[in-house]
This record gives structure tokens, C-alpha cells and sequence, in this order.
């Protein structure tokens, strides 16, 4: 029994989670508040992890392809691309400049309906539910696009090792325009929305700030460091495909709360809807694979490895793929950018209500699914294992301290 | 305090039809090259279980049947199990994969989604016989 001392601050845990703290995704909040202010705060996760990178090891190189893309649903074209990218480096492909430019086109329709479903379930979070339905209403244009273009609204498959899997025809670039114009009309709108009503901005303006210096120093990624004010992005500073050749600028805005990071989503949909309309103005003609037809795909992969690592939806994604000659990947290992944004953003619910952190969770735009890796925890010797990133790549280091 | 802009998106959708459908009644179109249900050509097939070897699902098995005094492997696909990345149609060396853009069938039986050699033969058999 908790007896109240009016001289003594006693403290409550309160648990947050594991179903829908914020999204509809498992993942625990331990809050400490005092009061209506949380003073402490930890991530517990682990409810969802499916042993990709495990199952990896044990398929062959194209049918990872298939495998990395249902690590996210979401962003599974960038996951596809970020692997393909990582065997190409292993192999050494050029990639030809049509396949390099309809993949551009691809991932920044993905940028696209990522960003609008984090702003519609900010709104939803906030209890905005007319806005939440009207953006979803407007994104589902995005994921007729993506149909259009890849074969599946969802599941794009898309991305092949040295290319892509399908041409555009030019007949549906017509139909991609009129949409695409048609979703930045209805995206000004929603920018006002977002920029002027009164309730978004008590309730998201001052909340969850992350200073530049912080932000840093917590290595965050994507648009919730962009919101801080740092020029972040892959895209510009290691440029894949064909992101040297198309002109876009990087968004950032100073204030670095909440609502600063739902800025730069909204102005980076602006960048992307941009980059497609120039994809499709300057669509280079040409094959879409370096061989004559996707059959005649190298079937032998030499010993070494890869790094791919692009900018996802939700920042920097990273695949490390390290091949020993055989038809199967000795180690992909994927590093996602909810992993950094969760876990280390963590400092941000500090000194903050409780009525805030669905908000401020939500606007780290987190994938849950796609981050879950696993601690070793050493019972008998009670510690926590730290593994150099270089000893991770090594499967047989890995699996002995599983045993 | 101003107004909520999004009154006049509440006001104008009042008198305007749902966008949502009735599935099952009503019907959302695929686009035209949508990968949905794909058929093997078994007349084409020349089973040599390349699908069946690329299938990143292992939907794609291949089962012994006897065709006239031979018996040959043919691939048996299960749609339980695929998720319509059309790998199989990709590195078929004959082009047997009949492609569609339907898409796949719910159904609580599980014949109604397996699509197995047996019964193409089956009914070729019957025909041969009946004319």
C-alpha cells in the first residue's frame, strides 16, 4: 500500500504498451511520472522480432530480394533496394541509368505515402480523426500509383540485382502526373492545416524538443534529426542511383519539437512529388537490367561483402551483406533507422505529460516490426553483451553466444 | 482562436458518397499488369523445378504424376503460401506461367487454394477418352 507523504515526491510506474501505445504496433513504454510529468522513461521491445536476418543466411541471393522486403511494409521497396544495392557492391554491376531513375521513382512514391500516413496518424493520435481520414483518403491515390507502376499497392518487388524487375510504358506516365498533381493540390491544403489550426499547434508546438546538439549526440536519424536543424540526409551526402542527378533539396527546420518533424515530412512530400515529375520528364531510354533478359542473371557470387544504405522514409538504412562464395549470404545484417529513433529518442518524453507521449512517440514515426533485434543477456554473470559491429558480421561468433 | 480549417472539408464531404466500397458486392478493379492468380501451362512445363528451386515462399512444390507410361515431376502451387512476387513466371525457361491480373480468391477451403497438376491431367484424360 502506497501511504502519500505530502513532504516525501513518490514516484509510479506506469506502463504504456505493449498494444497500440501510440501506433498500432507492439512495443512497451515504462514511464515514471510524477504527477501528471514523466521523470524517467524506457523502450521495452522484443514482441515482435521474426528472425529475418536468420532466415536470410538460409535462402539463396535472389531470394532474399523477396525476403528483406517484408522486413517493413511500409518501406519495402527502399529495404529491396537497400540489399540489392549491397550485392551489387559485392558484385561489382553497374546498374543501367533507366533502372537507376524508375528506382528513384519508385522509392519517392513510397516517401510519399510513408510521410502522409505518419502525418494522418499524428492527427489521429492528437484525436483529429476528420483529418486522419481525409489524408488516408488522399493516400490511397499513392498506393494506386505504386500499383500501377510495380504490379502490387503494397508489396512493390520492384528492385532486382543490376536492376528492376519491370519497365514503365509510356502510356502511364499521363496517369501518374494527373494523380501526382492532384495529391500536391490536396497536400497545400493539408500544409495549412498543419501549419495554422489552433488544436495541432498547442498540442504539438513545444513538445518533445530535441535540440540540435542533442539530436547529435543522440544519433538520431531522418526527418526527426532534420527537424533539429541538421542537414542530414543519404540522399545528399552518399548519393545512390540516381539521386546525383536529380536536384532536390534537403528540408530542415530549427525548432526540433514535435511539430517541426511534421513540417519537414510535409516538405519533403513537396521535394518528392518534385523528383517524380523530373524522373518523368527525364527518363533516361535503355535497358532496365545489364544482361539481355533477367534469366541470364549471374547465377555465381564471389567471396566478400557489400554495404548498401540508403535513406528510407524514416532516415538512414543500412545492409551489410557479406557473401562466402556460395549460392546462399554467410550474414545480412540490417540496421534500421526506428532502431536509432526509438531507443535513443527516448530523452525527448523527459519532463513532459503524460498526454503528450503518444504524440511525441508517433513523430519518431516508428516501425517497430522492422527494428526488433535481440540482447543477449548474460544471467549468470549478470551483464549485458556489447557486440562490435565487426564481430556481428560473423555468423559462427553469433551463433556460439546464442548456444 | 480562429476556426478549424477543416470545416470546409467536413461541410463538403457531408453530401458527398462514402469512398469507401462493399467489398464483396462491389468490386476494386486491379490495374491491368497487377500480379495476381498465375496458372502453370502444364503442356509447356518441362519440369525442371527451377520455380520451384527460386520460390522465396517454398509455395511452389513439385509432385510425381503419371502421364501416359512416364512419370514426370510437375510444380503444385499452394496460394496459401504465395505472396505473388512472380519469380516463378520470371525465370521459367519456357514461359509455361499463364499470368492474370485476378486477384486471389479468399476461400475457407483449402482445395480452392492449391492449383495441382493432377486435375489438368485428369480432365485431359476424360477428354481424350470421351471424343
Amino acid at each position: 500500500m502506497v501511504t502519500a507523504n505530502s513532504d516525501e515526491k513518490y514516484v509510479v510506474e506506469i506502463p504504456v504498451g505493449p498494444q497500440h501505445p501510440a501506433l498500432h504496433e507492439p512495443i512497451s513504454l515504462r514511464l515514471k511520472v510524477e504527477g501528471e510529468q514523466v521523470v524517467d522513461a524506457h523502450v521495452v521491445s522484443g514482441y515482435n522480432h521474426r528472425g529475418i536476418e536468420w532466415l536470410a543466411e538460409r535462402k539463396t541471393f535472389y531470394q532474399d530480394i523477396f525476403l528483406v522486403a517484408r522486413t517493413c511494409g511500409i518501406c519495402n521497396a527502399v529495404h529491396g533496394a537497400a540489399y540489392v544495392q549491397a550485392v551489387e557492391d559485392l558484385m561489382g554491376i553497374e546498374v543501367p541509368p533507366r533502372a537507376k531513375y524508375l528506382r528513384v521513382l519508385v522509392m519517392e512514391l513510397e516517401r510519399i505515402h510513408s510521410h502522409m500516413l505518419v502525418l494522418a496518424v499524428l492527427a489521429e493520435v492528437l484525436g483529429f480523426d476528420t483529418l486522419f481520414m481525409l489524408m488516408m483518403r488522399d493516400r490511397e491515390r499513392v498506393m494506386y500509383l505504386k500499383e500501377l507502376v510495380t504490379g502490387n499497392r503494397v508489396h512493390a518487388d520492384f528492385m532486382f540485382i543490376g536492376g528492376v524487375r519491370r519497365d514503365l510504358p509510356s502510356d502511364k506516365k499521363d496517369k501518374i502526373l494527373k494523380h501526382i498533381n492532384y495529391i500536391e493540390e490536396r497536400m497545400k491544403h493539408y500544409e495549412k492545416i498543419w501549419a495554422e489550426d489552433p488544436i495541432i499547434l498547442k498540442r504539438t508546438q513545444g513538445v518533445g524538443v530535441a535540440s540540435r546538439s542533442q539530436a547529435l549526440l543522440h544519433s538520431l536519424v531522418g526527418p526527426v534529426v532534420r527537424g533539429s536543424g541538421v542537414r542530414s540526409d543519404i540522399r545528399l551526402i552518399d548519393p545512390y542511383d540516381a539521386y546525383d542527378e536529380i536536384p532536390f533539396n534537403v528540408v530542415t527546420r530549427d525548432e526540433g519539437d514535435t511539430w517541426a518533424r511534421m513540417m519537414v515530412r510535409i516538405g519533403e512530400i513537396y521535394e518528392s512529388i518534385n523528383m517524380v515529375k523530373y524522373v518523368l520528364e527525364h527518363l533516361p531510354s535503355g535497358p532496365i537490367i545489364p544482361w539481355k533478359t533477367i534469366k541470364a542473371a549471374p547465377r555465381r557470387f564471389p567471396i566478400g561483402e557489400g554495404i548498401g544504405r540508403v535513406e528510407a522514409p524514416r532516415g538512414e538504412l543500412l545492409y551489410h551483406v557479406v557473401s562466402d562464395g556460395k549460392p546462399k549470404p554467410y550474414r545480412v545484417k540490417i540496421r534500421t533507422p526506428s532502431l536509432l529513433n526509438i531507443h535513443n529518442g527516448v530523452f525527448m518524453m523527459l519532463d513532459q505529460y503524460i498526454a503528450d507521449i503518444p504524440a511525441i512517440f508517433a513523430s519518431f514515426d516508428p516501425c517497430i516490426s522492422c527494428m526488433e533485434r535481440v540482447i543477449v543477456v548474460d544471467n549468470k554473470n549478470n551483464r549485458v553483451l556489447r557486440i562490435p559491429w565487426r564481430k556481428l558480421a560473423d555468423r559462427e561468433y553469433v551463433e556460439k553466444i546464442f548456444r | 482562436m480562429s476556426l478549424p480549417k477543416i470545416l470546409g472539408d467536413t461541410l463538403k464531404n457531408l453530401f458527398k458518397k462514402p469512398i469507401t466500397l462493399m467489398e464483396p458486392p462491389e468490386k476494386i478493379e486491379p490495374v491491368e499488369d497487377y500480379r495476381g492468380i498465375h496458372r502453370v501451362d502444364y503442356d509447356k512445363c518441362i519440369s525442371c523445378s527451377l520455380c520451384a528451386i527460386e520460390c522465396p515462399a517454398l509455395a511452389i512444390t513439385m509432385v510425381p504424376i503419371q502421364v501416359g507410361d512416364k512419370k514426370k515431376r510437375y510444380p503444385k502451387i499452394d496460394y496459401g503460401k504465395c505472396v505473388f512476387c512472380y519469380r516463378c513466371v520470371e525465370v521459367c525457361p519456357v514461359d509455361a506461367y499463364i499470368v492474370s491480373n485476378k486477384k486471389p480468391q479468399e476461400d475457407t477451403k483449402r482445395v480452392m487454394i492449391l492449383y495441382s497438376p493432377e486435375e489438368w491431367f485428369k480432365k485431359k484424360t476424360s477428354k481424350s477418352t470421351s471424343s
